[in-house]
């Protein structure tokens, strides 16, 4: 190991030996600046032992049913940044919201349509040339990447010469199931019919009912007279056997300790650990939020309790009632493969009801862990060995050196944001972007 | 029958080239080579994955020195990493293909360096070693010990689908990553898979799979860094949007959350919580030389 071992170090006491430690000998040798921070910080620290104290350790994930808001304080913390060291700081700055919520905007497609495949036009190697107009691409895509019980499947293949559709003299494509060792099982014949802009197809899923997991699709094509190029294309299907629960329709909201709790309705067939994920519109459709549950779940389980956290919809000035969308989910299988079982999303957006915005709560999150790990980040302050991150990048400028400074880059800050037209980045790519010679 | 066959005479020795500069640096941390097993569900006999036979997961393994690379943390939770002891901890997360991290590790005064044998070889590569490296977070980064962790290249992935999917707090402070494939690579997938091997996995991370596999927006509360190179390979420019390092382009190393091309790692919108480090621009290196940057940039 290159790193250097703290063999030599002396073990850290935990507790008031601690903090007269670092009163009696860090303070010095960091000088009056870091002292001031210290005691800043001491005093968030002393404050966090006595939250905790009062509210005891909650680590691990609760049962759903008795899964509270997220914990808040009155936190003074960020208010005193200039005084904090920086590891601290730039700590504190990314954690204003707990983990798994976030602001969502227009702008994140990925989120606001999930489940998109993201196939371009690919050259065909044989055909590279200085002459755009002699080189063939093909797209070969469908229009999800993952699938489950018997949505259709409907493949597309496109081919250009240029930006001419090239006459396939041969079309030869099929589906073949694919598990942890490969290619498993017969391959299914599937058939292209010309369409508008190129070649569909749709493949029966009830064909694959007996397969949970990939599904590799072919397609090998004759562009020119005795050329061939062969595509693949990878989807994820999880047949109706294998669907782990059910979203029951019904959803709920309510506001708890200043932030808004959303029930979920669901029907547990298969226990374990799920991922549950859901978007938050303010009532003009406007993103605002995500929001997930990570946790297990039984089944006697009713509801799926995803919070979104006050500060966060009072940052963006939302307005209620909100929209509920994108509702997804999947049974977590750690280790195993395929490493998840996928629900049917909910369709649709439900309405929550009415919550004035200054009933959310403006406090910051903090809970046991966070300020365990402010704990220990001033003990690394206090032995001399505080890693502070990297600066960032900034557009036409030196780094800033955390995520407050005030040109950060643009649609990365949990800051409010006006509208979703100014927020609405350059279009997803769509076209032919795969120029040759580009770079 | 098989449905790809691997034709690397259609291709010829153009593909060949760069399929050997891109993929040929050998897996060194462990029995197998490239293609090698893994640990994961395999405990007590041979290793598991679509090469699995190649190495093995029993306690002879020892013995006979062929243990699959991820043996030890696996099958006996032996990480490096002392549990809840007020330790510090860097741990190194390689790239696909790889079985380690198989290069110079930070030395960073107070902090040990551990290298996180992760396999990421086979066509469950991604599952696998995000499995491993939930073994590794585990016994590291809880309780009284605080961790920053160092990935690369295919190692983002493998750091972000087990963010997403835990519900563990980690004390982790940040994550760094170099030349991240989170975004998945044209390279990869389906037209150039089979050229591309020498290991399955390298074909299991084309863009609409890697970004689909994990909701990159949910890093469970961890801040990821990123940097990237645009010193690309000939032929990459012709196959992957944008800048390059030859194997990702920057829509990837810099965690845009969509597919474009783009010469600035600060290109927006990002997957929350990860943001571009020390440069826009990148770095004029190529995949392999940007491995260790994000170290070298911290005087580590």
């Amino acid at each position: 190991m290159a790193g250097a071992p703290d063999d030599e170090e002396e073990p850290v006491e935990r507790g008031s030996s601690r903090v007269r430690r670092f009163a009696r000998g860090s303070l010095g040798a960091l000088g009056l600046f870091a002292g001031v921070a210290l005691l800043a910080t001491f005093g968030l620290i002393a404050w966090g032992l006595a939250w905790l104290a009062e509210r005891g350790s909650h680590e691990g994930a609760p049962p759903p049913e008795a899964a509270g808001p997220a914990q808040t304080v009155a936190i003074a913390s960020l208010a005193d940044a200039d005084t904090l060291p920086p590891s601290v700081r730039r700590y504190l700055e990314n954690t204003v919201y707990p983990p798994n919520v976030g602001r969502l905007t227009a702008a994140q497609q990925d989120l606001v349509h999930p489940n998109r495949r993201f196939e371009d036009y690919r050259p065909i190697p044989e055909t590279f040339s200085q002459n755009a107009d002699e080189i063939v691409t093909v797209r070969l895509t469908c229009d999800h990447y993952y699938y489950e019980g018997d949505d259709p499947i409907e493949v597309s293949l496109e081919v250009l010469r240029g930006n001419t559709p090239v006459e396939l003299l041969s079309l030869d494509a099929g589906a073949t199931r694919e598990g942890r060792a490969g290619l498993e099982g017969n391959r299914t014949p599937l058939r292209f019919t010309p369409g508008e802009d190129g070649w569909l197809a749709s493949l029966d899923p009830t064909r694959f009912a007996d397969h949970h997991g990939p599904i590799l699709v072919d397609a090998r094509i004759e562009y020119a007279p005795g050329t061939f190029h062969e595509e693949t294309l990878r989807l994820f299907f999880t047949p109706a056997g294998r669907i782990p629960a059910r979203f029951t329709s019904e959803v709920d909201d309510a506001l708890v300790n200043g932030h808004l709790l959303v029930r979920i309705g669901i029907e547990v067939d298969q226990p374990g650990q799920y991922r549950i994920d859901a978007n938050l519109y303010d009532r003009n459709d406007r993103p605002i939020a995500f929001g997930a549950y990570k946790g297990e779940l039984s089944r006697s389980d009713r509801t799926v309790p995803i919070e979104f956290f006050g500060r966060l919809l009072r940052d963006a000035g939302a307005r209620s009632p909100f929209r509920i969308g994108e509702i997804r989910g999947y049974r977590f299988l750690d280790g195993a493969y395929p490493d998840r079982e996928r629900m049917a999303a909910l369709p649709g957006r439900y309405v929550t009801r009415d919550h004035p915005l200054d009933a959310f709560s403006a406090d910051e999150f903090m809970d046991a862990h966070k300020a365990n790990m402010i704990e220990l980040l001033m003990e690394d302050v206090a032995r001399g060995i505080a890693i502070e991150a990297p600066p960032i990048a900034r557009p036409g400028g030196d780094p800033v050196p955390g995520p407050a400074g005030d040109a950060a880059p643009e649609g990365t800050q949990p800051t409010p944001t006006p509208s979703p037209e100014a927020t609405t980045p350059n279009a997803p790519s769509t076209g032919a972007s795969a120029s040759p010679g580009r770079t | 029958m098989p449905v790809r066959p691997r034709n690397r005479a259609v291709l010829g020795a153009l593909l060949l080239t760069f399929s050997l500069a891109l993929f040929s640096t050998p897996a060194l941390a462990g029995v197998g080579g490239d293609d090698a097993g893994t640990c994961v569900n395999a405990c007590g006999g041979y290793g598991g994955g679509n090469n699995g036979n190649s190495c093995y997961c029993d306690a002879s393994c020892t013995t006979y020195g062929d243990c699959c690379a991820d043996y030890q943390p696996v099958c006996n939770g032996n990480t490096g990493c002392n549990p809840n002891s007020g330790s510090r901890y860097i741990l190194h997360l390689g790239g696909m293909c790889s079985q380690g991290w198989n290069d110079a590790m930070a030395n960073a005064s107070g902090y040990t360096s551990i290298d996180v044998k992760a396999v990421q070889t086979n066509h469950s590569g991604l599952a696998d070693a995000s499995h491993t490296m939930g073994v590794y977070l585990d016994q590291c980064c809880t309780g009284s010990n605080l961790c920053y962790v160092i990935n690369y290249s295919g190692g983002d992935a493998v750091m972000g689908h087990r963010l997403a999917n835990t519900n563990t707090n980690y004390n982790i402070n940040w994550v760094g990553t170099s030349a991240g494939a989170g975004g998945g690579s044209a390279l990869s997938g389906n037209l150039l898979a089979d050229v591309f091997g020498p290991c399955d996995y390298a074909g299991h991370l084309g863009r609409s799979e890697v970004r689909n596999a994990y909701n990159h927006n949910d890093t469970n509360g961890e801040t990821v860094y990123h940097i990237g190179g645009y010193d690309g390979w000939w032929y990459s420019s012709w196959l992957l949007p944008g800048e390059d390092d030859g194997a990702v382009a920057y829509h990837s190393a810099g965690a845009v959350n969509y597919v474009t091309g783009t010469s600035s790692m600060c290109k927006s919108p990002k997957w929350s919580n990860h943001y571009a480090a020390w440069t826009c621009t990148g770095y004029n290196e190529d995949h392999y030389e940007m491995k260790d940057r994000f170290i070298q940039n911290l005087g580590w």
